[in-house]
């Protein structure tokens, strides 16, 4: 994992010290709300409905079992005894009060973390693969890349106040991408050209939102020395070409839709000229020291163990075998293997993990994965590296914990935003959905057998949910004050993205969890085998039998409420 | 006599603490929206609101939201504003550390 140096230790520390400075004369009444509300939230300091909220950064989703331990102790001693894992690898808590916000940033400083640059109009959180440098259809671990690109955007001054907020994702699986890359303002994709180089494609203008879009690529390789040089030439031309004038038009994607991806390359590389050989340029030395940072942990030499794996998936501990198969990532060194945990367990929020909890966590991290954890954009938690032979050790251990429940993309693992719960933003409760899916859909054998579906609920056109890009996606509306939703099908946050489609009018909230349960009915009788998932069902028959399942009267007759 | 009608209330968040409050008759701070001081008119409510805001190192962005009144019983029309209220209505992990005081 990276470790900070200096120049980071004091950079965070002053940071603290000036917010302190801040909220200090914000008591007072020295500064109002509008002079103050642009300094909290460089600080990731909102105002919600009930609260404050502190988003802290974490790296694309590296923490080490310090790190999490010292957000126990945050979690208790400033809030209310949990924290809430976000779909941008992130934390939040939702109760801090204003005084206290500047301890948490000097015990977060503690530990080498902070909450700089999760808001506001600047680059965001480099979020990337959980499964970085332990994927076997890896081709090269972007977390150094990631590293580089944190401290490039870190206070770059002359992207501190772009049109709107700015996202990048790195990927580098040659099967699947992990981290919704191609939503992003910027997704870089780690790849080897023809002549075996190694280097980045890179896609711009993706985003989620009131306006969905698909990334588009705007340069099939570019050599690792110019990761820096290029991505600064793409911001240069957004920074300022964005529309500052219309927040709704003001993202990335806006600029790249209205110019034309084939104009909008052209600026980049006319900008590009002005950057590639400056400063940014990299060495191969300063890649191949961050790189160091990564190294992989100090393995011992073992047996592969994939043939054990397959074994421990027909244990006869049902239990602990359905968790081995859904929950259970193969590794690329021998005698490893991947653990998730399910941060989706019944009767939790999504994401929400308890002060206990991370305690527990974080010393299950020491015991079996070299004191590291990952955390995923779909608000899970991951070990990373866990001796095959300890996995049911450690299944026992994560079952005490209420973490070991085995619906890993399933359908129930869902993404759900904090919704109108929490959020100030919000049209509708998305977490009481989630729960009620849960508990409709509490049968592991009915999950399994419908395979992997993605549900992802938003409780707002924001999409901090990915709505769009569930194969089931759920987005809360307000019609005159009374919560409704709607019902998209048929989203991909994967390499073959694709946006989920409305099928018709929203549902009241006690239709829709039963709108969600008439979709999969259709998709088990549809589908041409057990082992056809349920997108290429979706995208075999097309939107028309879902809508019309939906739509028809027999869905009202089902439910007369309606 | 009972009835339902229109009324309006000031709301905000303490800038300390954070919390949900609400305006009472003599222009103090509330926790609970039993105790705001429901107002007839938007005129009336924006005029207190013009008030209080010249306060804003007590309450923050401080606004007038419309809530039905039955029975003296004050319910807000949004779903929004019933949470505020009520609080989230998910699962906490642990109680409060303790009401927000005005
Ligand atoms: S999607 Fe909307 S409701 Fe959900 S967290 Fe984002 S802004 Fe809030």
């Amino acid at each position: 994992m990276y470790r900070y140096d200096e120049y980071d230790r004091t950079l965070v520390r002053e940071r603290a010290a000036q917010l302190r400075g801040q909220i200090a004369r914000r008591v007072s009444g020295e500064l109002t709300e509008d002079e103050f509300k642009p300094l909290r939230l460089q600080n990731g300091l909102y105002l919600q409905l009930h609260a404050y909220m502190l988003r802290i950064a974490i790296p694309y989703g590296m923490l080490a079992s310090t790190q999490l331990r010292k957000l126990a102790h945050i979690a208790r001693t400033y809030d209310r005894g949990y924290g809430h894992f976000t779909t941008r690898q992130n934390i939040q808590f939702n109760w801090p009060e204003l005084e206290d916000v500047p301890n948490i940033l000097d015990e977060l400083a503690d530990v080498e973390m902070h909450a700089i640059q999760t808001s506001g109009n600047c680059i965001r959180n480099i979020t990337t693969d959980h499964l970085a440098g332990v994927a076997r259809d890896e081709l090269e671990d972007p977390r150094p890349f990631c590293e580089i690109t944190r401290q490039w955007s870190t206070f770059h001054p002359e992207f501190a106040f772009l049109p709107r907020k700015f996202k990048i994702a790195f990927t580098a699986g040659r099967e699947v991408d992990r981290a919704a890359m191609l939503y992003h303002d910027i997704g870089v994709r780690i790849v080897e050209n023809a002549a075996g180089e190694r280097g980045f494609s890179i896609y711009a203008g993706g985003g989620m939102g009131r306006t969905p879009v698909i990334a588009k690529e705007i340069r099939e390789f570019v050599p690792r020395e110019h990761l820096l040089s290029y991505m600064e030439a793409i911001l240069r031309v957004y920074n300022r070409l964005g529309r500052r004038d219309n927040i709704f038009k003001a993202r990335i994607k806006i600029l790249v839709n209205e110019t034309g991806i084939e104009r909008f390359r052209e600026m980049v590389e006319a900008e590009w000229q002005e950057t590639r050989e400056s400063t940014l340029r990299l060495a191969e030395g300063e890649i191949q020291e961050m790189a160091k940072f990564f190294a992989p942990p100090s393995y011992e030499s073992l047996s592969p163990s994939d043939a054990l794996l397959a074994e421990l998936r027909r244990s006869p501990n049902a239990d602990f075998a359905r968790w081995a198969r859904n929950n259970v990532v193969l590794h690329k060194q021998p005698g490893y293997s991947v653990a998730m945990l399910s941060l989706k367990a019944s009767d939790t929020p999504p994401g929400d993990l308890s002060d206990s909890q991370m305690d527990a966590v974080a010393d299950l991290a020491d015991r079996y994965s070299f004191g590291e954890l990952r955390v995923t954009h779909t608000q899970n938690l991951v070990l990373a590296d866990v001796k095959t032979t300890e996995l049911e050790k450690l299944w026992h251990e994560l079952r005490a914990l209420d973490l070991a429940t085995a619906n890993v993309g399933r359908l129930t693992d869902q993404i759900c935003c904090p919704g109108l719960d929490f959020c100030n933003l919000a049209n509708a409760r998305s977490i009481p959905i989630a729960e009620e899916i849960r508990h409709r859909f509490d049968d592991l054998d009915y999950l399994d057998d419908l395979g992997d579906v993605s549900l992802k609920i938003s409780g707002c056109i924001n999409a901090c949910g990915h709505h769009h890009v569930g194969n089931i996606g759920i987005l809360g509306i307000d019609k005159r004050g009374i919560e409704h939703y709607q019902l998209l099908v048929g989203g991909s946050s994967g390499y073959d993205a694709s946006i989920g489609k409305i099928l018709g009018h929203a549902f009241p909230r006690e239709e829709i969890v039963g709108a969600v349960e008439k979709v999969l009915k259709l998709y088990v009788r549809l589908r041409e085998s057990e082992d056809e998932p349920f997108l290429d069902t979706f995208r075999r028959v097309g939107e028309k039998p879902f809508r019309d399942t939906l739509y028809s009267n027999e869905l009202y007759a089902d439910h007369p409420q309606s | 006599m009972s009835g339902i009608s229109s009324c309006y209330v000031v709301t905000g968040n303490l800038t300390q603490a954070g919390s949900v409050v609400y305006l009472r008759a003599d222009e103090t701070w509330a926790t609970s929206l039993a105790e705001a001081h429901p107002l007839p008119t938007e005129e009336e409510a924006e005029e207190r609101l013009a008030r209080v805001r010249v306060h804003e190192e007590i309450v923050t962005e401080p606004y007038v939201f419309e809530a039905e009144l039955s029975d003296g019983a004050i319910r807000p029309k949004s779903a929004r504003e019933i949470l505020r209220s009520a609080g989230p209505s998910t699962r906490l992990r642990r109680p409060d550390r303790g009401a927000a005081t005005a």
